[in-house]
C-alpha cells in the first residue's frame, strides 16, 4: 500500500445544504432601533431609584437586548436546534452564575440570624 | 521486547515536509499537538523550577534564601505558570489535538487554521507571562484576589492578567474546535456510545472550556480596568464588592480544575482497558459520568469562599452541592476497579502511571469532601492541607494521567518505543517522590501551618524537610522521561502498536501519514471490543501476569489480536 488511495470526491454530500434565510435590512433596522431605545431606557432607569427593583429592572432590560442580538444579529432564530440548544445551555449556565451569586449577595446581611437559630454562642449573638 | 519485523512507514507526518516553516505554518493537528507539547514542556520545567525554590526555602523555619516579597513572587509564578500554561492545556492541547481526529477516524480537526491560531494565542499569552518573570514578577498568588490585586499589589498585575486572558482564548477556541470535530467528523458507524472514553472526557472538558473560560477572561479585564482606570467593580471604596471577584474567579476556576482532571480520567480509562485487555466495566456510566462531572463542576465554586464573608446560607447551599461531585467521580473509580478485577493486568509504564493515578485521585477527591464541609474548612482553609489536597488531584492526578498517556501514545506519535525499564523506574520514582512530598503536607496543614508563608514555627520542620526531600525525588522522576523520550526519538526500538491495543488510532501506521488514514475507516463494533479469552481450566483467573505484554504472534495485525496467541 505504497500510495495514498485517493478519496472519491463524492464522499457523502452533507445532508441539507443550508439556505441562509436573508434577513431584510428593514428587520435589522427595526432591531437596531429597539436596541437604541433599550439603551436609553437603561440609562434612564439607572438615574431613578426604584428601590428593590433596581437590579431586576436593569437585568430585564439587559436580557431583552441580549435576546434581540442573539436572535437576529447572531441568526439564532434561523438556526438548527443543535445551535439553539448550545445557546440555551450557555444561558442556563449564565443564570447559574448570576443565581448562586445573588443567593450569596441577598442573604449576606442575614448571617447574624444564624447563631440565634443554631447556637447559644454569646459573642455571635451580640452582633 | 516489542513487535518483530515492524518498520517505519516511508512517508509520515513528521517527514512529509521539512523546515521550520513547515512547522510554524502547519495546519496538521498532529504537528500542532507537538508544538503545544514543546511549549508546555518548557513551561512545566520553568514552573517546576520555582517549585523547587519554594521547597528549598521551606527547608528551614527561618528565611534563609529569599525575602517575603521574593517568596510571594515565586509561589505566584509557580501557580500561574503551572495552572494556566501547563495544566489547563496539557492533555487537551497536546494529546487531544494529536489524538481526537485519529481516534474518531477523521483527517483533521474541524477548523485546522483556528487550531494553529489557538497555539499562536497560547504562545502570546506565555510570552506575556515570561515577560512578567523577566521584569520582576507578580505577588498576588495565582488567584489574583482583590482588593490586593486591584489596589495594593505593586507588581506586574496587568501584564500577568493579560497573559492569562490570552491563553483563555486559546483554551476557548480549542474547546470549540473539539466540540465541532466530535459532533461532525466521526467516521461512519462511530456512534456516540462507540466513542472511546478519552473522547467523551475531552468532549466534557471542551464544554467547560467554552462555558467557563469567558468569565475568567472578563474577570481579568475587570481587574486591569480597575487598576488602570479606577472603574469600581471590586473595590468597596469605588462602590465595588471584593467578594464578587471571588465569585467570578471561582466560577471559572472550580470548573477549571476539571479541565485539568477530566482529560486525565479519560486517559486512565483508555489505559485500564488496554492493559487489562478488557472493555471498561459500565462503559456508558463512565462516559456519562464525564458529562455529569462537567455540569456539577459549575455549581460548587462557593466552597472556596466559606471564609470570605460570603453569606452562610449560600455556604450551606454550596456545601451540599459539592458533595454531589463525588458521585460521578466515584462511578469512575469503582468501574475502573471492576475492570481490573479478573483482568490480566500487565504492568507496563503507562499502566503504572494509571494505577498510581487511581490511588492519588481517590485520596485527593476524598480530602475534597473534608474541605467541602463548611465547619471543617474553617480550620483547614488556607493551610497546607489545601495545598496537599489540590496537589494530589492536580499533580498526582492530572500530571500522572498526562505522563501515562504520553508513554502509551509515544510509539503512535513517533513510531519508536521509549526504554521500558527506564519508564517503569521513572513511574516508581514519581510515585514515591510524590507521596513523600505531599502526604506530610496533610499533617502540617491539619496541625495549622498556613500556606503562602516563607517562615514557620520550628515544630513543623521535620515534616517540611520530608516534603522538600520528596519534591527533589519527584523532580528526578520528571526529568528522567525528558531524557529518555528525547533519546528514544533516535534510538528507540521501532514500534507500531506495542500494546496490541484496539482503537482507530492504532489502525493506521505509526507515525500516521499526514492525512491520518489512507482509507476512510468504517466502524462496526463498540469501543474496546477485545477478543474474549477462552476459559482456562485449572488456571487461576485474575492472575497478574506482570511484565511486558507477550510478544506478538507473527500474524498479528494492526487491528490487534496478537494476544490471543498467549492464551490459545
Ligand atoms: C477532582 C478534581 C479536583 C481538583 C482538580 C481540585 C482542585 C482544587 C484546587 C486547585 C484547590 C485550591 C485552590 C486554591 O485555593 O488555590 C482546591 C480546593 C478545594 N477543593 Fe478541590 N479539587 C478537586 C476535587 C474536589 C472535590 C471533589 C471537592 C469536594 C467535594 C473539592 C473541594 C475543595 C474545597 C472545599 C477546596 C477549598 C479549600 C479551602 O480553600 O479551604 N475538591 N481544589
Ligand atoms: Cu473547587
Amino acid at each position: 500500500m505504497g500510495q495514498a488511495t485517493q478519496q472519491p470526491a463524492t464522499h457523502h454530500a452533507n445532508g441539507h445544504s443550508h439556505a441562509h434565510p436573508t434577513i431584510s435590512p428593514a428587520t435589522y433596522l427595526l432591531v437596531l432601533v429597539a436596541l437604541v431605545i433599550g439603551t436609553v431606557v437603561t440609562v434612564w432607569t439607572a438615574s431613578m431609584d426604584l428601590g428593590a427593583f433596581n437590579t431586576p429592572v436593569a437585568l430585564a432590560i439587559a436580557i431583552g437586548k441580549a435576546a434581540l442580538i442573539i436572535l437576529y444579529f447572531m441568526h439564532i432564530r434561523y438556526s438548527t436546534w443543535l445551535t439553539r440548544t448550545v445557546v440555551i445551555g450557555s444561558f442556563f449556565f449564565l443564570i447559574v452564575l448570576f443565581g448562586l451569586t445573588f443567593a450569596d449577595y441577598f442573604t449576606r446581611e442575614k448571617t447574624h440570624e444564624i447563631p440565634s437559630l443554631y447556637s447559644p454562642d454569646p459573642i455571635l449573638k451580640q452582633q | 521486547m516489542i513487535e518483530e519485523n515492524v518498520s517505519l512507514p516511508r512517508i509520515h507526518y513528521l517527514n512529509s515536509h521539512y523546515g521550520w516553516k513547515s512547522w510554524l505554518f502547519t495546519t496538521d493537528h498532529k504537528r500542532i499537538g507537538l508544538l503545544y507539547m514543546v511549549s508546555i514542556t518548557l513551561m512545566f520545567f520553568l514552573g517546576g523550577f520555582f517549585a523547587l525554590l519554594i521547597r528549598l526555602e521551606l527547608l528551614t523555619p527561618q528565611a534563609d534564601m529569599f525575602t517575603a516579597d521574593t517568596y510571594n513572587k515565586f509561589f505566584t509564578l509557580h501557580g500561574v505558570i503551572l495552572i494556566f500554561f501547563f495544566l489547563v492545556p496539557s492533555i487537551p492541547a497536546t494529546l487531544g489535538n494529536f489524538l481526537i481526529p485519529l481516534m474518531i477516524g477523521a483527517k483533521d480537526v474541524a477548523f485546522p487554521r483556528l487550531n494553529l491560531l489557538s497555539w499562536y494565542i497560547f504562545v502570546i499569552g506565555s510570552l506575556f507571562t515570561l515577560w512578567v518573570v523577566a521584569v520582576g514578577g507578580i505577588d498576588t498568588g495565582w488567584t489574583f484576589y482583590t482588593p490586593y490585586s486591584t489596589t495594593f499589589a505593586n507588581t506586574h498585575v496587568i501584564a500577568a492578567t493579560l497573559g492569562v486572558f490570552f491563553t483563555g482564548f486559546s483554551s476557548i477556541l480549542t474547546g470549540l474546535n473539539f466540540i465541532v470535530t466530535i459532533h461532525k467528523m466521526r467516521a461512519p458507524g462511530l456512534t456516540w456510545f462507540r466513542l472511546p472514553l478519552f473522547i467523551w472526557s475531552l468532549y466534557a472538558t471542551s464544554i467547560i472550556q467554552v462555558l467557563a473560560t469567558p468569565v475568567l477572561g472578563i474577570t481579568m479585564v475587570l481587574i486591569a480596568a480597575e487598576r488602570f482606570a479606577k472603574v469600581g467593580i471590586f473595590d468597596p471604596a469605588l462602590g465595588g464588592d471584593p467578594v464578587l471577584f471571588q465569585h467570578m474567579f471561582w466560577f471559572y476556576s472550580h470548573p477549571a480544575v476539571y479541565i485539568m482532571i477530566l482529560p486525565s480520567l479519560g486517559v486512565v480509562s483508555e489505559l485500564i482497558s488496554a492493559f487489562t485487555w478488557k472493555r471498561v466495566f459500565g462503559y456508558k456510566f463512565v462516559a456519562v459520568s464525564s458529562l455529569m462531572i462537567a455540569i456539577f463542576s459549575f455549581i460548587v465554586w462557593g466552597h472556596h469562599m466559606y471564609v470570605s464573608s460570603m453569606s452562610i446560607y449560600a455556604g450551606m447551599l454550596f456545601s451540599i452541592l459539592s458533595y454531589l461531585v463525588a458521585v460521578p467521580s466515584a462511578v469512575k473509580v469503582f468501574n475502573w476497579t471492576a475492570t481490573l478485577y479478573k483482568g490480566s493486568v500487565s504492568y507496563d509504564t503507562p499502566m503504572l502511571y494509571a494505577l498510581g493515578f487511581i490511588g492519588l485521585f481517590t485520596i485527593g477527591g476524598l480530602t475534597g469532601l473534608f474541605l467541602a464541609s463548611m465547619g471543617l474548612d474553617r480550620h483547614l482553609h488556607d493551610t497546607y492541607f489545601v495545598i496537599a489536597h489540590f496537589h494530589l488531584i492536580m499533580v498526582g492526578g492530572a500530571v500522572m494521567g498526562y505522563f501515562g498517556g504520553l508513554h502509551y501514545w509515544w510509539p503512535k506519535m513517533f513510531g519508536r518505543m521509549y526504554p521500558e525499564w527506564w519508564g517503569r523506574l521513572s513511574a516508581l520514582i514519581v510515585f514515591v517522590g510524590f507521596n513523600l512530598s505531599f502526604f506530610p503536607q496533610f499533617i502540617i496543614g491539619y496541625l495549622g501551618m498556613p500556606r503562602r508563608y516563607h517562615v514557620y514555627a520550628p515544630e513543623f520542620q521535620v515534616l517540611n524537610v520530608m516534603s522538600t526531600a520528596g519534591s527533589s525525588i519527584l523532580g528526578v522522576g520528571y526529568l528522567l522521561p525528558l531524557v529518555y523520550f528525547i533519546w528514544s526519538l533516535r534510538y528507540g526500538k521501532v514500534a507500531s502498536n506495542p500494546w496490541r491495543a484496539k482503537g482507530l488510532e492504532w489502525e493506521t501506521t505509526s507515525p500516521p501519514p499526514p492525512e491520518n488514514f489512507l482509507e476512510q475507516p468504517i466502524v462496526t463494533e463498540e469501543a474496546y471490543n477485545y477478543p474474549t479469552r477462552p476459559a482456562q481450566p485449572g488456571k487461576q483467573t485474575g492472575k497478574l501476569t506482570g511484565g511486558l505484554n507477550p510478544p506478538a504472534s507473527p500474524t498479528a495485525t494492526a487491528t490487534g489480536t496478537g494476544r490471543e496467541a498467549e492464551v490459545v
